[in-house]
Order: C-alpha cells, then sequence, then structure tokens
C-alpha cells in the first residue's frame, strides 16, 4: 500500500514537471514568432513606403517660364515649358541653365 | 593782285566751312524708354544733304545680359550685336530700320511715311534754345514735340521728320518712349557705312506678321525631345508702332 502510494505522489510530480515545461515552451515559440511576425510587417511598410516616395521623385514635372522683351524693353511673349521625368529641384534648375544656354 | 588771291581763298574757306556747316550735323538724343523693362539709350542723327542716319548705342551702364535665369524664370532681351539704326534715304524716298527679334536681324525696308504735323504757337524754352509745340498721330501713338527754327532741319530723331526745325524734345502722351536733344555739334568725318549683308531684309507687313505671330515656331525648333509648350501669352501690340497705314485703311472702309 505504502508503495502504490509512493508510486502515485512520483507519478503525479513528474505529470506536473512535463506539464510546467510544455506550457513554458510553447509560450517561448509563440513570443519569438510574434516579433518575427512584427518585424516583418514593419519592413514591408518601410520598404512600401520608400517606394512610393521614389516614384513620385521620378515622374516629376519642371516648369519652366520664357519672358521674351524687345530691343526697347517691351514684353513681347511668355511661354511655360514642361518637362517630364525631373527627379528634383535641383535638377529642374539645372535644366532651366542648360535650356537657357541654348537659346 | 596779291589782295585778290587772299580775298578769293577767303571766299572759298567760307563757303566750304559753310556748306559742311549745313551739310554734316551730329545730334545727339538721350532715349528713355519707359516699358516694362525700362532702360535708356543714346540715340545719334548724322544728317547730310539728302540723307540721315538715327544711330541707336546702349547705355554702357545697362545690364548687358541677354539671358538671365533666376527660379526657373529665363527672362530674354531681344539685342543684337549689330549696329541698330534708322536710316533716311530722301532720294529713293525710303526708310530703313533695323530690329532684332527672336535673336534674328532684319532690315525694314519701308516707304518714306507721311507724318501730318500740327503746329501750334505754344512756346517755350528748353535750355537755351526757344522751341515752338507740335503734335501729331503716327502708328497709333499721339507725339508732342518740341522744335527749334534756330535749326531749319526738317530731321529728327528716330522716323520723325518733316518739321520746320529741328526736333529738341519729342514724347508720346503715355511717356514710354520719350527723346531730349543732348548735343547739337558740326562734324566734318561724320561717316556711316550701310552694311545690309549684316541683315535680312524685309518688308514692314512681314515684320508686323514676325512680330505679333502667335506660334512660336523659332522656339518649337529649340525645345529637347518630349518638352511641351504647356501655355504661351503674346503680347498685345506694346512696342513703339501699334498701328499701321494699311489697318487705318481697312478701318476706314
Amino acid at each position: 500500500m505504502k508503495n502504490l502510494f509512493l508510486s502515485v505522489v512520483l507519478l503525479l510530480t513528474v505529470s506536473f514537471a512535463f506539464a510546467n515545461n510544455e506550457v513554458e515552451k510553447v509560450s517561448i515559440f509563440n513570443i519569438e514568432e510574434t516579433l518575427e511576425l512584427t518585424n516583418s510587417v514593419e519592413l514591408t511598410t518601410f520598404d512600401f513606403t520608400a517606394e512610393n516616395y521614389s516614384i513620385t521623385k521620378v515622374v516629376g514635372t519642371c516648369y519652366i517660364t520664357l519672358s521674351f522683351y524687345g530691343e526697347d524693353g517691351e514684353h513681347l511673349a511668355t511661354h511655360t515649358l514642361a518637362f517630364e521625368g525631373v527627379a528634383n529641384e535641383q535638377e529642374c534648375s539645372d535644366l532651366a541653365d542648360r535650356f537657357a544656354a541654348l537659346l | 593782285m596779291r589782295h585778290l588771291f587772299i580775298l578769293y581763298i577767303s571766299i572759298l574757306f567760307f563757303t566750304h566751312l559753310n556748306a559742311q556747316e549745313q551739310n554734316d550735323i551730329i545730334v545727339t538724343y538721350d532715349i528713355h524708354y519707359n516699358t516694362e523693362l525700362p532702360n535708356t539709350k543714346l540715340g545719334t542723327l548724322l544728317i547730310s544733304k539728302k540723307k540721315s542716319v538715327f544711330i541707336i548705342k546702349r547705355n554702357e551702364k545697362e545690364n548687358e545680359k541677354k539671358i538671365t535665369v533666376k527660379d526657373n524664370n529665363i527672362t530674354i532681351k531681344s539685342k543684337s550685336n549689330k549696329q541698330r539704326f534708322v536710316y533716311f534715304d530722301y532720294e529713293k524716298d525710303t526708310i530703313l530700320t533695323t530690329v532684332n527679334l527672336f535673336s534674328k536681324n532684319y532690315l525694314i525696308k519701308e516707304e518714306l511715311p507721311k507724318i501730318n504735323w500740327n503746329l501750334l504757337n505754344e512756346k517755350k524754352k528748353i535750355g537755351n534754345l526757344n522751341v515752338q509745340k507740335a503734335t501729331t498721330k503716327f502708328r497709333g501713338r499721339n507725339y508732342i514735340a518740341w522744335y527749334s527754327l534756330n535749326y531749319p532741319i526738317k530731321f529728327g530723331p528716330w522716323k520723325f521728320h518733316g518739321l520746320p526745325g529741328l526736333i529738341i524734345e519729342i514724347y508720346d502722351e503715355s511717356n514710354r518712349y520719350h527723346w531730349v536733344l543732348k548735343t547739337i555739334n558740326n562734324n566734318e568725318n561724320s561717316s556711316f557705312n550701310l552694311n545690309k549683308k549684316d541683315y535680312k531684309e524685309i518688308s514692314l507687313k512681314e515684320y508686323v506678321k514676325i512680330r505679333y505671330s502667335d506660334s512660336p515656331n523659332f522656339l518649337t525648333a529649340k525645345l529637347p525631345r518630349g518638352t511641351k509648350i504647356v501655355s504661351s501669352k503674346i503680347s498685345p501690340r506694346n512696342s513703339i508702332e501699334i498701328k499701321f497705314e494699311w489697318e487705318e485703311e481697312k478701318k476706314k472702309q
């Protein structure tokens, strides 16, 4: 009887011990997975934003205004030109300088 | 005999001097252009017996830059390295006027225009000169002129001519264009070489067509591929001449 009682106690202790370990393992696994998932979402969001920003710059339009004056300083005409595919303001400004040199 | 010889030489000398005074006179004017880009220029009127030329030179202080770029705005001023003038030929009854338009040099040939002056009794003094008033309407602008009978010369600055005395001051009623006499000199060496090769000769009608053309052809040729003209604003007639004889005649009909 005494032996039976000891066996039952041992079985119960081992069972509880294994049961505790399993819960902990599941918990650790879940945290890592959540972290990975979070990182993945953040990365994707960042890439998407960067891509959008880049697209906006690449398809930019640069407007250059040309004003013509006669020999006596009288205004003759004003024309506005549109240059497509200009990356930034500096490029637009350089374009204006280069175009002025052609005139 | 000796006295007779001296008298003969003296007569020859004074006749020659007198002839030069009548035929070779240089008059300079300050020209004030109160236009969209206000500026002042120097005009030189060379007068000989049946010809005269009015040469327009840039003021040395004036900004010589033809093109300026600021904040993607390009300003282009018409400036020519060729001589700018209005040449009167009374024998051929013609005027030749140079003009630089959209980087091209033109020589406009036209018949001597008739200017109908109203001679008024109003008098005043400009410097030491007694001057009289006259008015006229020429090519769409109303002008007020002050001329001096001390100089019985029918020529004047730009295309003005036909008054009984030299024009001392002239301006249009809006004061957009204003000429004022600066100096008068007799000069033995006043010469002018008319070089037509530097200019493309056109008629006055052709000039009006180019000047007030709606299509900026000169610009289209210079545009890089893919560039578009998104807007164009051509100024209404705002130059020194805004209405021409054939347009006045059309209106009358």
